[in-house]
């Protein structure tokens, strides 16, 4: 017994210095991926008035293992250039803001339960990994990839891939459009009209 | 009708088969020549001067020295596989409209009511159906591409679903065998063989595409029996039915995308053309 006890004990200390010293990047994504869905399918939000806690709470934990500054640099490309050091960090808030309030509607809308299927990890180097994933629904499965990078030794989020479209690549294309003519303030202007669209079309429909 | 879409698309491709600089000086020629086609190949001609600066690099990169600056390099990667030139913007704006005004007039409460009167179970099963009898377009292009093994999961999956799977309205392929259909078409197959996307367009109807893509939704139309269906009323339908039916499963996806997007246009240009060449690359 006592010797069962001490071996197991051993264990738990190699098992958990293993896992730290090898943070594979599927792992590190995991966790947070399946909270956000164990908060998704919480029946105590069900009721419509929950609808703004239930967000920032997947928010919080997407936030864990998204990383923003990242998603927001990559969208901007070379315009991240055009922005200076308080437009950057407002744009970064902005832009996070905006995908939370947008993705999460669509999420909450549709989700039926679904869970997520991690298929596999791709180190495409010592510092980037493609992480594999599909979301099995009634008549299809949608892919949804995620592009990792590692960061103080521990990976995060940069870029999401629904069915081979590439998400920050999209918003790219479309600040560049935007960027070639407008000003940095004037584009973070429209994200935050949109934001306002998007919270009073919620209430119209809630 | 069924002959014109043929000579629209030979056109194109005579059109696309010149390369930048012939197209830039025809442009140029036809406004000395037309001064009614002046504004459409004067857009024709800025835009490709515009889209060539995208490939070279900017000169003032130099001075900037950040210690993180990966994310500059790694936007001109991936653009170049799923680039599309965009001349015929003015008529791709007119059709975008025309479609989103289609989809949010007649397609979708169309697909609605569909929805609404139709039991899950059903469309899962007109869609099976329909997916069943397209098997000849995805098996010839599984061939066309090289990839014996895709071809023979397909023609397994439709003795399969055609005999035990009631003429395909069920998919007991993928239910007990796991076999998933290959999404195989022939714009997938010129994209393997090398074939560029040429420029984007806009059809009627049928949404975004680029010249390669509707070339080969051209030549796929031949390999989908419904295509010999007799008379042309009734080929119509049915196509126009397995439209409805489809698009009752993605009711709210086109608002999404919108609702999503900064420029719509843009955004669905983007996405298009982005999942084209991840099909073609798989």
């Amino acid at each position: 017994m006592r010797y069962s006890v001490l071996a197991t004990a051993i264990l738990l200390i190699m098992g958990s210095s293993l896992s730290a010293e090898a943070a594979e990047p599927m792992d590190d994504l995991r966790g947070p991926i399946e909270q956000a869905i164990r908060i998704l399918k919480d029946p105590k939000y069900n009721d419509l008035v929950m609808k703004d806690q239930q967000r920032m709470e997947v928010m919080s934990v997407i936030k864990k293992i998204f990383s923003f500054n990242e998603i927001s640099k990559r969208a901007l490309g070379r315009n991240w250039r055009k922005f200076n050091l308080q437009q950057r960090q407002v744009f970064e808030k902005t832009f996070a803001d905006f995908l939370g309030y947008t993705y999460f509607k669509k999420i909450r809308d549709s989700y039926q339960g679904e869970n997520v299927i991690f298929l596999s990890q791709e180190k495409i180097s010592d510092i980037k990994a493609l992480v594999k994933t599909k979301i099995p629904r009634k008549n299809n499965e949608i892919p949804l990839d995620y592009r990792m990078l590692r960061k103080k030794g521990k990976w995060q989020v940069y870029d999401v891939i629904i069915e081979g479209v590439s998400l920050v690549k999209n918003y790219r294309t479309q600040f560049k459009k935007i960027l070639g003519k407008e000003s940095p303030d004037q584009l973070i202007d429209r994200m935050r009209k949109k934001i306002v669209e998007q919270r009073e079309q919620d209430k119209i429909s809630s | 009708m069924k002959i014109f879409f043929p000579i629209l698309l030979l056109f194109l491709f005579w059109l696309n088969s010149a390369d930048g600089v012939s197209i830039a000086q025809s442009a140029e020629d036809s406004v000395n020549a037309s001064g009614r086609l002046d504004r459409q190949s004067q857009v024709t001609a800025e835009s490709l001067n515009n889209h060539s600066p995208t490939y070279s690099t900017e000169s003032d990169d130099e001075d900037f020295e950040e210690e993180d600056s990966d994310y500059l390099y790694e936007d001109e990667e991936d653009e170049s596989e799923s680039y599309a030139s965009d001349p015929l913007k003015p008529w791709n704006n007119v059709m975008f409209h025309f479609n989103d005004k289609f989809y949010f007039w007649i397609l979708k409460p169309i697909g609605r009511g569909y929805r609404a009167i139709m039991p899950d179970m059903v469309r899962i099963g007109v869609q099976n159906f329909f997916l069943n009898l397209s098997t000849p377009t995805r098996f010839v292009n599984c061939l066309l591409q090289g990839k014996g093994g895709d071809a023979e999961i397909e023609f397994a999956r439709f003795l399969t679903n055609t005999t035990i799977g009631f003429l395909g309205f069920l998919d007991p392929a993928k239910a007990f065998h796991d076999l998933n259909k290959k999404d195989e078409d022939l714009g997938q197959t010129l994209g393997v063989w090398g074939v560029d996307n040429g420029w984007y367009i806009i059809m009627p109807f049928l949404g975004p595409s680029t010249v390669r893509d509707s070339a080969g939704r051209f030549g796929d139309m031949f390999l989908n029996p419904l295509y010999y269906l007799e008379p042309v009323q009734l080929s119509t339908g049915v196509w126009a039915f397995e439209k409805i039916n489809d698009i009752s499963f993605r009711i709210g996806d086109y608002e999404t995308i919108k609702e999503a997007a900064f420029d719509p246009y843009e955004s669905i240009r983007d996405g298009y053309l982005q999942r084209r060449a991840s099909k073609v690359g798989r």
